[in-house]
């Protein structure tokens, strides 16, 4: 089996990459070393619990941790909005409460008024 | 690890098998968004252990969603009903704004109704400041927007 000691992205990987470390605010060389950390970690997994056999080759190892960490983000992602709209619809609900309460008052004093029939009201 | 200035590499720890550089590169491009989520306990995990957790993970995941989905049909008819009160809230400036005068008024004429004339119209005040001016609540008008999932 061919086996490789690094890994060049293309430009195109490359921009990708340094577009992310941007928006994270982290330096590229950061998530290369993470880059070199998951993939120890991989290589470790796979060799311990397969690599003497191969009855599982190290790309379908690979990818059944990149697909099962693609599910752990969007996990991540759901418990973050569900805190987020949580929030936001508690917010919503005390501040839609103030007003119905609010504008009871107001029809009430409107409703007096209009007892005694007040001018235009 | 070399760094150019347009084109990264990573150098392993060791050697890694692999047949085809430019899928591994591609897939590693791909996978950047996710690396952040690789468990550490992953060094000592199989394929079931990935499944298990996984499958752990997705009842979560679908627990998760449905009270998400359920918080999401509330903020949508909040949102409705506070675009209606936004549109309901033009009409209501002007009977507001009457009221006042009119409370200003009878106040004046001494006319004796069953309410404190001077809470009565810092209520109205209160009211058109709040909800009715530039001022007003921004709770129920600033707009955060969520995708319904």
């Amino acid at each position: 089996m061919k086996k490789i000691k690094q890994i060049t992205f293309d430009i195109t990987q490359s921009r990708r990459i340094k577009n992310y470390a941007q928006k994270q605010q982290i330096k590229e060389k950061e998530l290369l070393v993470k880059y070199q950390n998951v993939m120890h970690t991989v290589y470790l997994a796979w060799k311990k619990n397969y690599g003497e056999t191969e009855e599982v080759t190290f790309r379908n190892f690979f990818l059944s941790v990149m697909k099962y960490a693609e599910f752990a983000f969007r996990l991540k992602e759901r418990i973050d909005d569900l805190a987020k709209i949580t929030d936001h619809v508690e917010i919503l609900r005390d501040a839609l409460e103030e007003y119905e309460r609010d504008y009871r008052e107001i029809i009430a004093l409107e409703n007096i008024i209009k007892e005694i029939g007040g001018g235009v009201l | 690890m070399k760094i150019g200035t347009t084109m990264f590499s990573v150098k392993f720890k060791e050697k890694i098998p692999c047949q085809n550089e430019t899928v591994l590169a591609s897939d590693l491009a791909y996978y950047l968004y996710f690396l952040d989520v690789i468990p550490k306990e992953l060094a000592e995990w199989n394929l079931e252990n990935i499944y298990s957790q996984r499958a752990v993970d997705e009842e979560e995941f679908n627990s998760k969603s449905k009270v998400y989905s359920s918080l999401f049909q509330e903020y949508a008819l909040i949102r409705l009903k506070a675009n209606e009160l936004y549109e309901r809230n033009r009409t209501v400036a002007l009977t507001m704004g009457l009221l006042r005068q009119e409370l200003i008024q009878l106040k004046e004429e001494g006319i004796d109704l069953p309410l404190d004339y001077d809470e009565a119209i810092e209520r109205v005040e209160y009211f058109i400041y709040r909800y009715l001016t530039k001022k007003q609540d921004d709770r129920l008008v600033e707009q955060i927007v969520f995708d319904e999932r």
